[in-house]
């Protein structure tokens, strides 16, 4: 056998994930409706959605951290091979934190206003390693240097509102890396952030990532800044995966008519044009029984089998896979090579 | 995170909750206000009922328990004197006296509640100053204070008493003048040439009413409470005109022979204010965040 | 600076109209000679008193020799009884009453503290019912009557207790025990109300990811958090309450500040009434700057500046 037969476990491996909560009128809805995915260690995974596409709930499944009245109702979330679903709140905590690290969206309540930053620091720190706070601190102002925040050691002792809100992602960001994860799972970070600060705090990251070779969840609605930073994509729609595949293929030859919506808005958007999908996304508990994008899909037409069929996602030509019924039919590339650059 | 938040408020009821259903609340809130209206007609029979003497004093039959002697369904105090009829004559000026203070409440609230949200302006303003002095003064020193110089008397806790809820019926009726006044059957009267007296009256006042009456029941456990407490340092109703404050003043003298004659009035007071709250939840929405069960 | 400086001017207004509604309702009272000679004295007599006592100068004048008094601490004798000064009146039975306030206002807080927290580590809604419903229980419940039933239970029946006066740590167990329980309802439902807001907050979902535990986080990330608002709330609590014993001091013949004023109310001697409030607005006035400023010292938000 070759070495490159063997093939390493993946590092976080989800299958046929589900995750439901109960409606007003006690019936079942389901968030996420069968969603598998992998990811290897060190790569940089993107997964991009509209808001309520399920994106930021997949990521909380995987840390367990599912809000009041909502669970995982089927599927399985394996970490190095081990199901994590189920698993004991004291053996989940040994994950978080630790083995994974998360960077959420608003940096400005993110941290606890009444705390100092350092401190909440350190605690990142102390809560999976036993070393004295002399120790901690000195890896808090290690860790502060790293994201770029100069003159750590004073700044550390700083209260949350001192900071600028991209200062605080960086911080989020140095919270995440303090203990060496294999993974880290970064959910919009930097929506709620100034456009100039934006692309700093994505070096940061990237720059971060580098340092621990660990692997990267990127969760987006931005399709440009999830093409520039990740190498594989993901397309959620309504609690479901549409595509995946590499970035490159996704861009040069899209299979599925949603992503080939979101990336002629997007050109449109650079030519300052208007494109919009038109419609909205189904609520969740109102998802069409078929193809969850069939009533705003071009490509569908009302054809009988997008209402009455749930696509499975299949393997295309190019290597990406999608849930769709006429893939084949789709048209001609959408963006020329190297437009996305 | 805010679709996640909405994603997830899309499931708001949980199954398998051991919490108060909707329909146990409002049988809750019913049985409350079946107890109060019995204490009223209990009240109000033993008023009608020939033979129930509150004052008589009767040596040979004092300190009974309940339900010892028919004559004394609830027993007697230390002379003798009909417990029934006592609490029942007590219950009779605490309600009344209560009925008056809503009142004087309810009157001064909703006029400076319309007045502020119809004509707005300096009048806003100037109620609003009110509004927080009001707050700020502690009615009980104000009624000692009082009652030093004048006297204390039952009309004087109505009056000071009668300031200290206006402020919730201010509100709703400043909030309703506010959002009515610019209405097409508002304004119409008014290019017609109405006074603004009349179109208060009778265009704005009709939708104020039904709620007016929510937040004057809600006030009566708290008003009630704060005047038995008056009238229990004697700076209210004076004796010998019975109050169930006054009631179990004189009751704690006599607490160890007679223990049955302070602990009626008092149960009394707690069977009302118990009542009228839990009546009242029905119509105040409060609701906490569900708790997180952790594994 | 200049926050704290405000907040001492504030107060300070308050204090002079307060002191100066005093003094109305003072002359309201009428002149005192009346009260303090016996019957029988005449008409003449009884003028002539009140010119030597000042209350026959013009109202100005009055008011400007009450306000110079104040500020040496002169709140004029006692009506009834003139050989002591009305606010020495008041002030020996100050230390009872802030006792007892104290005691209370810190166990019942204390109390709520932990049972909120333990609500939410738990999550358990039984809890949470059980304080709601004796909550609801105990608020229905006048405080002079609660007193008296305690009184009833411990006192006469069981006889653990003593049922009145001053005496020692076990006569303060009752009186303390009927303000706790109504400072505890009060608290519980505040915090456990504070507390439900903080659960969505970011921050404390960032906590969960790191690997804190849920304890953890509801002690030490929530409950700071969840406590800011309450403490204006405890605040203006505290404040009142120790103006206002009054009713318990009643119950429990407890040699408070609120004994002394009831007693004056009855024997009109408005002398130390006017003391009495001057001495319960001031401790409110001064409580309430203490906590603002204390807010201002805990909350790295709010600048003095």
């Amino acid at each position: 056998m070759s070495a490159e037969m063997i093939r390493k476990a993946p590092l976080l491996e989800v299958n046929g994930l589900v995750v439901t909560t109960t409606g007003p009128d006690g019936e079942t809805v389901r968030l996420i409706d069968d969603v598998s995915f992998t990811v290897d260690d060190g790569e940089v995974v993107g997964i991009v959605g509209e808001s309520g596409s399920g994106k930021s709930l997949t990521m909380l499944a995987v840390m367990g951290l599912l809000p009041y009245g909502l669970e995982v109702a089927a599927g399985s979330i394996l970490w190095r091979g081990k199901d994590i679903v189920g698993l004991r709140e004291q053996q989940l905590r040994e994950i978080r934190g630790r083995d994974i690290g998360m960077i959420f969206q608003d940096p400005m309540t993110a941290l606890n206003p009444l705390r100092r930053i350092g401190s909440q620091l350190a605690e990142a720190i102390r809560l999976h390693q036993r070393v004295p706070r002399r120790v901690a601190r000195a890896r808090v102002h290690d860790l502060l240097d790293t994201v770029g925040v100069k003159d750590a050691a004073k700044r550390a002792r700083a209260y949350p509102h001192e900071w600028s809100g991209g200062m605080r992602q960086r911080a989020v960001i140095a919270m995440a890396m303090a203990n060496d994860p294999a993974l880290l799972i970064a959910d919009e970070p930097t929506t709620a952030l100034d456009v100039t600060v934006q692309a700093q705090v994505m070096r940061t990251l990237e720059k971060a990532r580098a340092e621990l070779s660990s692997a990267l969840i990127l969760i987006t609605h931005d399709l440009g800044l999830a093409a520039q930073n990740a190498s594989r994509m993901l397309i959620m729609y309504s609690g479901r995966i549409v595509e995946s595949g590499s970035t490159r293929d996704i861009f040069l030859s899209p299979t599925h008519p949603y992503t080939q919506g979101l990336l002629k808005s997007r050109l449109a958007e650079r030519d300052e044009r208007a494109y919009a999908i038109p419609g909205n996304p189904p609520s969740p508990r109102l998802r069409p029984s078929g193809c969850a994008f069939a009533p705003r899909c071009e490509l569908s037409r009302g054809r009988s089998v997008c209402v009455d069929a749930r696509p499975r996602l299949e393997l295309r030509a190019n290597g990406s896979c999608s849930a769709c019924h006429f893939a084949q039919e789709l048209g001609a590339p959408v963006a020329p090579v190297g437009s996305e650059a | 995170m805010t679709d996640t938040v909405a994603m997830a408020q899309v499931g708001t009821a949980a199954p398998r909750r051991r919490r108060l259903s909707a329909r146990q609340g409002r049988w809750l809130s019913t049985c409350g206000g079946l107890i109060v209206v019995l204490v009223i007609l209990a009240i109000i029979a033993v008023h009608l009922w020939p033979g129930f003497d509150a004052f008589t004093q009767d040596l040979a039959h004092a300190r009974l328990g309940p339900f010892v002697d028919p004559k004394h369904p609830l027993g007697t105090d230390v002379v003798g004197r009909d417990l029934l009829s006592r609490v029942a004559a007590g219950g009779q000026t605490t309600l009344l006296i209560t009925a008056a203070i809503v009142l004087v409440n309810f009157v001064v609230g909703t006029v400076l509640g319309l007045l502020a949200g119809f004509f707005g302006g300096w009048a806003d303003n100037v109620i609003a100053l009110v509004t927080d002095v009001s707050l700020a003064l502690p009615a009980v020193l104000l009624l000692i204070a009082l009652s030093a110089i004048f006297g204390p008397s039952a009309l004087l806790m109505i009056l000071v008493l009668g300031f200290t809820h206006w402020m919730s019926f201010a509100r709703l009726a400043r909030a309703t003048a506010l959002s009515l006044r610019s209405r097409d059957f508002v304004m119409a009267p008014r290019m017609l040439g109405a006074s603004s007296a009349r179109i208060i009256r009778t265009h704005i006042l009709p939708h104020v009413l039904p709620q007016m009456f929510i937040v004057a029941v809600t006030s009566i456990g708290s008003v009630i409470l704060l005047q038995a407490g008056l009238d229990y340092l004697g700076l209210g109703i004076q004796p010998p005109d019975p109050t169930w404050g006054g009631l179990v003043l004189e009751g704690q003298k006599y607490m160890r022979l007679s223990p049955w004659q302070v602990i009626l009035p008092g149960l009394a007071i707690f069977l009302v204010v118990g009542g009228t709250t839990f009546f009242s939840q029905r119509f105040t929405a409060e609701s906490t965040q569900p708790l997180r069960k952790v594994r | 600076m200049s926050y704290v400086i405000r907040r001492i001017l504030q107060a300070l207004v308050t204090l002079f109209v307060a002191v100066t509604i005093a003094f109305v309702l003072g002359r309201m009272s009428g002149k005192p000679a009346a009260l303090i000679l016996t019957e029988g004295a005449t008409a003449q007599q009884i003028d002539e008193l009140n010119g030597k006592l000042g209350f026959n100068d013009p109202i100005l004048g009055q008011y400007g020799r009450y306000l110079a008094g104040l500020l040496h601490g002169d709140f004029g004798v006692s009506y009834r009884n003139p050989g002591q000064s009305a606010i020495g009146i008041i002030l020996e039975r100050l230390p009872a009453t802030t006792t007892l306030a104290l005691l209370s206002f810190a166990i019942g807080l204390v109390l709520a503290v932990v049972a909120a927290v333990l609500v939410h580590i738990t999550g358990s809604h039984t809890l949470r019912a059980l304080f709601v419903w004796s909550g609801a229980l105990r608020s229905s419940v006048p405080d002079f009557f609660f007193g008296v039933l305690l009184v009833l239970i411990f006192a006469v029946g069981l006889g653990w207790l003593p049922s009145l006066g001053y005496t020692g740590l076990p006569s303060f167990v009752l009186p303390v025990a009927t303000i706790a329980t109504a400072q505890f309802v009060l608290y519980v439902r505040l915090l456990d109300s504070a507390l439900s807001e903080q659960t969505t907050a970011e921050y404390v979902r960032t906590a969960y990811a790191r690997g804190k535990s849920h304890a953890a986080v509801v002690a030490t990330e929530m409950l700071p958090n969840a406590f800011l608002p309450i403490l204006t709330v405890a605040g203006l609590n505290l404040a009142g309450l120790l103006g206002g014993t009054i009713i318990v001091e009643q119950v429990f013949s407890w040699p408070g500040m609120g004994v002394a004023l009831i007693n004056a109310v009855s024997q009109r001697d408005f002398a130390v009434v006017q003391a009495g409030l001057l001495v319960v607005v001031l401790i409110f006035v001064v409580v309430n700057v203490v906590v603002d400023l204390l807010y201002s010292l805990i909350d790295p938000r709010v600048k003095l500046a």
